[in-house]
């Protein structure tokens, strides 16, 4: 997609003085502002979770959804979510099945049939409670009502819960949420909004009861009671999944499945290297989030990767011996630095035959960096160079850098990618390519940590030091939390945070609390 | 935003007076008869005109029509995109063929070529501002003419619309990762690439029998339809109930959702049909469910999925239907072609023989759409005579990411409006502008439709 801001710099973006990308659309949010009010549909990840916990069950429906849509790699980007009719059909199908298979006695029990109308009246506003997550109006009570009512007259007490528990698990008021708020052009959101929105970024799922006893009880107004709640949500087993999820998502690692490699080149990819880069990726950012410090600091320069028997010669090390089995392993002296060079990113930023040094110069500048980068000029022809068995990579691609037309552009993201040539097409440590030597010598320019590098250790070394980096880590932190695109307000809250806790490195986890603890998470401006 | 030179020439249709008559005739036979189309078409087809289709088919990679002909040794013009070459598969069918020669696609902002963007303005005409690359942002109401028409034409028939793939990826990046060239009130129309799904979406349910014929099994049948009545009611009711508190934009989008809820509606008018119900395949025509191959391999899908857009159609399930075969930037190997050291990508940016194969076979998959219609007898002649098959590509270049010229062709007769078996020069018009033919061809007029800075007017098609 062409897009890009196309200003006096050629790069722009959310680390460039002055060159806001605009945030909201509309472009017309002001300065301070905390961005527009959101109707949020879930992650298909989001709806599972809720229902599992809403039913009890003891494992996420497993039932076909449309895959979500994902915008700037972040899967839960309210524009880009809809209901569709082909997942709107798949909600009905899962609803039926579940209202159809759902214990009525545990859910709904009732002692008598005398008691029956009371027993349903229980159950909706208790159980629509937690669908809606908030009370239901006089409104949506009086509808579960008549439809139980309806059922009831010609078929069983069950029968009528049943036909509520189907319309319920496909109410909008599941599917979406909202941040809304109420009053005129500058809302607050409601307790039971932020218990949502608290959940969502550290659960996945709907606010458990302790958050709805607070919202219950209006004690989800003050940044202290809110920062009560995200610490505790924070220290729960499912804090694991969502923060990783977010990381995985920041670094776009966190799919790997449509990714193919040429079958001749490299023949177990496939077969067992890729489900273990996936496996390992995950211990990686598991190990670093919840054993070590949570830094984005240590992401970047950690020396050890979790490394088993189909990933050993990827490294370039013996295999560790336990099959399967991850081995924590410092890798550091095999040309190894934290996530800048798992062979997951680096084979998701590559060819299928070759390295990228284009697209992995790209990665850092706007995944690292959080600049953007303007389009290629018009009719630019944007065929790679001809493969030539005499040449390394790098030396095919010199063009861009000699060509005038190109090396605007490409002085921008040939040099970083250079310095990972020592990684090919699957992330497999290199020193030589084609019998020539891999020249990994590259250079940041544009940045707080410019200057000549080699290779990717010395790169992520000097990234994890990064100002720049750290503010990046908030505003992608910030594009998670409230899934849109960042505006002003975010870029400026990220200088905040890198002022409080860039000198120790960057805790996401703090930084995700910090998010909560500003204005912007209990505000929004309403967009007519 | 209007188009003051919006005209009706080739809408008038001869037939619309007859579609109408059977609309009412349908609402006559009351709801029950939505299931028994079929079995009407078949006994009152040779007194009835047959319905009007769209059918919206899309290759991505364009066909090398400005830079890359030094294959061929062919510079300009119509390069690749002619039956001779990449378009050999559809040779067969050159009298049924209206193929457009030097037609564009509206140029980008900054008068950049759009490059994969065209994937999202190919059927919209509106590329929406200009933002960072992988942000997705739809106009609020962006809506595809497919869609238009979908709306228009749409309400009788089980689906409004049905949105086939074959094959989507783009391994992890920050670009856009939905793939499909369907817009509907600015949201994105996701494909179906799940044979298997959309199979269940089509016939899910057992076939159909007989009426009950005992009152307790009527009466169980009637209070099921009664339940799934009252819950679509009250779903429908919440919705709205949103609709009132949000902006403009959620409001639209929210449209998409009373959609499917609208479509859940006509699903339980089948008193056996499953949750997401299904169209009943009715005795008798040649309408009913295909037995797929158990293959998940990308010929498989396509195949799979060229069978199941056919019956969509031969059973009128749907009206307006698209099929995409894979997304725009797709890294799949072909394979089964013996392609196996590059893929679809790739090949597109360093073009030479190979692509002219996997090119030549996307297009083969896309022929056999067509020539299942032209197969088909209706009327006194073909389904195919009978529908509007608009094919295309998001680039015209894949190499330079170019899209003036772009491929386009027309197939089909629209019910004896288009005159095909020719090849039309455009004249460096654009694509947004030939939607409003099609718009026009099929009864729906877009109005208020597409970038006003591209869409004037429909061409003389003559």
């Amino acid at each position: 997609m062409v897009g890009g801001v196309v200003g006096s710099t050629a790069l722009g973006g959310a680390n460039s003085v002055g060159a806001g990308t605009g945030g909201a659309p509309s472009g017309v949010i002001p300065p301070g502002d905390p961005g527009p009010t959101a109707l949020r549909r879930l992650t298909n990840d989001e709806y599972r979770t809720t229902v599992q916990d809403l039913l009890g069950l003891a494992a996420p429906p497993a039932d076909p959804l449309l895959p979500d849509t994902r915008s700037l790699g972040y899967s839960n980007f309210s524009s880009a979510l809809t209901v569709s009719a082909v997942i709107g059909s798949q909600y009905a199908t899962i609803a039926t099945r579940l209202a159809g298979e759902a214990a009525i006695s545990t859910l709904a029990p009732c002692a008598s049939p005398a008691a029956e109308s009371d027993c349903a009246n229980t159950f909706i506003d208790a159980f629509g409670k937690q669908v809606h997550r908030q009370p239901l109006s006089a409104k949506e009570q009086g509808a579960y009502r008549a439809l139980y009512d309806l059922i009831r007259t010609t078929d069983t007490y069950e029968a009528g819960i049943r036909a509520v528990l189907e319309a319920m698990l496909q109410s909008p008021a599941l599917l979406y949420r909202m941040e809304y708020g109420t009053g005129a052009a500058a809302r607050t959101l409601s307790p039971y909004e932020v218990a949502s929105e608290l959940s969502y970024l550290f659960s996945g799922s709907k606010p458990d009861t302790e958050l709805m006893q607070a919202a219950d009880t209006n004690a989800l107004i003050t940044p202290v009671q809110i920062e009560a709640q995200a610490r505790r949500l924070l220290a729960l087993p499912r804090a694991q999944a969502t923060v990783g999820k977010f990381l995985e998502q920041w670094f776009l690692v966190s799919d790997m499945s449509g990714l193919l490699k040429d079958v001749n080149l490299f023949p177990a990819f496939a077969s067992t290297e890729k489900s273990a880069m996936e496996a390992s990726t995950d211990r990686f950012v598991a190990s670093v989030m919840w054993e070590g410090d949570g830094t984005v600091k240590t992401l970047l320069s950690a020396p050890f990767a979790f490394v088993n028997s189909s990933l050993a010669p990827v490294y370039g090390i013996p295999d560790p011996g336990m099959g399967e089995t991850f081995v924590k392993t410092d890798v550091s002296s095999m040309g190894r630095a934290g996530m800048l060079t798992l062979p997951s990113l680096l084979a998701l930023q590559a060819k299928e035959d070759e390295s990228a040094p284009v697209k992995r110069g790209k990665f850092v500048r706007t995944r690292m960096l959080c600049q953007t980068l303007p389009p290629p000029p018009p009719n630019v022809k944007i065929d790679p160079p001809a493969p030539d068995p005499n040449l390394t990579t790098r030396e095919r691609f010199a063009a861009h850098s000699a060509s005038p037309a190109c090396s605007g552009c490409h002085s921008m993201m040939d040099p970083i990618g250079f310095g990972l040539e020592a990684y090919d097409a699957i992330g497999t440590y290199r020193t030589v390519e084609n019998g020539r030597p891999v020249d990994s010598n590259g250079e940041l320019t544009g940045t707080d940590v410019d200057g000549k590098f080699t290779g990717g250790v010395e790169l992520a070394t000097r990234l994890s030091t990064s100002a720049m980096v750290r503010k990046c880590a908030a505003i992608q932190a910030a594009r998670y939390t409230y899934g849109r695109q960042e505006i002003e307000t975010d870029t400026q809250l990220a200088a905040t945070l890198d002022a409080q806790l860039g000198a120790s490195g960057m805790d996401v986890r703090e930084v995700l609390v910090a998010i909560t603890q500003s204005a912007s998470f209990t505000t929004r401006t309403f967009v007519p | 935003m209007s188009h003051p030179t919006l005209t009706l020439s080739q809408g008038s249709r001869a037939m619309s007076k007859s579609l109408i008559k059977r609309r009412s005739i349908l609402k006559g036979l009351g709801a029950a008869s939505f299931l028994a189309v079929p079995v009407f078409r078949a006994t009152l087809a040779e007194a009835q005109a047959a319905p009007l289709r769209l059918i919206v088919l899309y290759f991505p990679g364009g066909a090398m029509m400005t830079g890359s002909q030094q294959i061929e040794g062919r510079i300009g013009g119509q390069g690749m995109f002619s039956y001779d070459k990449m378009l050999a598969p559809l040779a067969p069918l050159s009298s049924d063929i209206l193929l457009f020669e030097n037609i564009v696609e509206p140029v980008g902002p900054d008068n950049y070529d759009l490059g994969h963007g065209s994937e999202s303005t190919i059927l919209t005409g509106n590329a929406g501002p200009s933002l960072p690359e992988g942000v997705v942002f739809i106009p609020p109401g962006l809506t595809s003419f497919d869609q238009v028409v979908a709306q228009k034409i749409g309400k009788n028939t089980r689906f409004a619309s049905l949105q086939f793939g074959v094959f989507s990826n783009t391994p992890d990046s920050d670009g856009p990762k939905s793939g499909s060239i369907v817009y509907s009130n600015g949201a994105s129309v996701p494909n179906v690439l799940d044979p298997a799904t959309m199979f269940s979406r089509l016939f899910n349910g057992a076939p159909p029998g007989p009426a009950p014929s005992d009152a307790d099994a009527l009466a169980k049948q009637q209070a099921l339809t009664a339940k799934r009545q009252s819950i679509l009611d009250l779903l429908k009711g919440q919705v709205t109930d949103i609709q009132g508190l949000v902006g403009s934009a959620e409001k639209l989008r929210l449209e998409e959702h009373l959609a499917s809820l609208r479509e859940l509606e006509k699903s339980i008018m089948s008193p056996t049909g499953g949750a997401s119900g299904g169209i009943v395949s009715a005795p008798g025509a040649s309408c009913g469910a295909p037995s797929l191959g158990a293959g998940t391999d990308v010929p498989a899908v396509s195949a799979a999925m060229n069978e199941l857009l056919y019956q969509s159609i031969n059973c009128d399930a749907t009206r307006v239907a698209s099929l995409q075969m894979l997304n725009s930037g797709a890294e799949l190997f072909f394979t089964w072609l013996g392609l196996n050291n590059m893929g679809h990508h790739p090949m597109q940016h360093a073009p030479g023989p190979d692509f002219v194969i996997a090119q030549n076979w996307l297009l083969a998959q896309l022929a056999v759409v067509i020539q299942r219609l032209k197969d088909t007898p209706e009327g006194s002649g073909s389904m195919l005579d009978n529908s509007l098959v608009f094919l295309s590509s998001e680039m015209g270049d894949g190499s330079l990411h170019t899209n003036h010229p772009v491929p386009v062709l027309l197939a089909g007769k629209a019910g004896g409006q288009l005159r095909t078996g020719r090849t039309f020069n455009a004249n460096g018009n654009n694509r947004a502008n030939l939607a409003l033919n099609i718009g026009n061809l099929m009864g729906a007029p877009l109005l208020n439709w597409g970038d006003p800075k591209w869409v004037t007017g429909p061409l003389d098609l003559g």
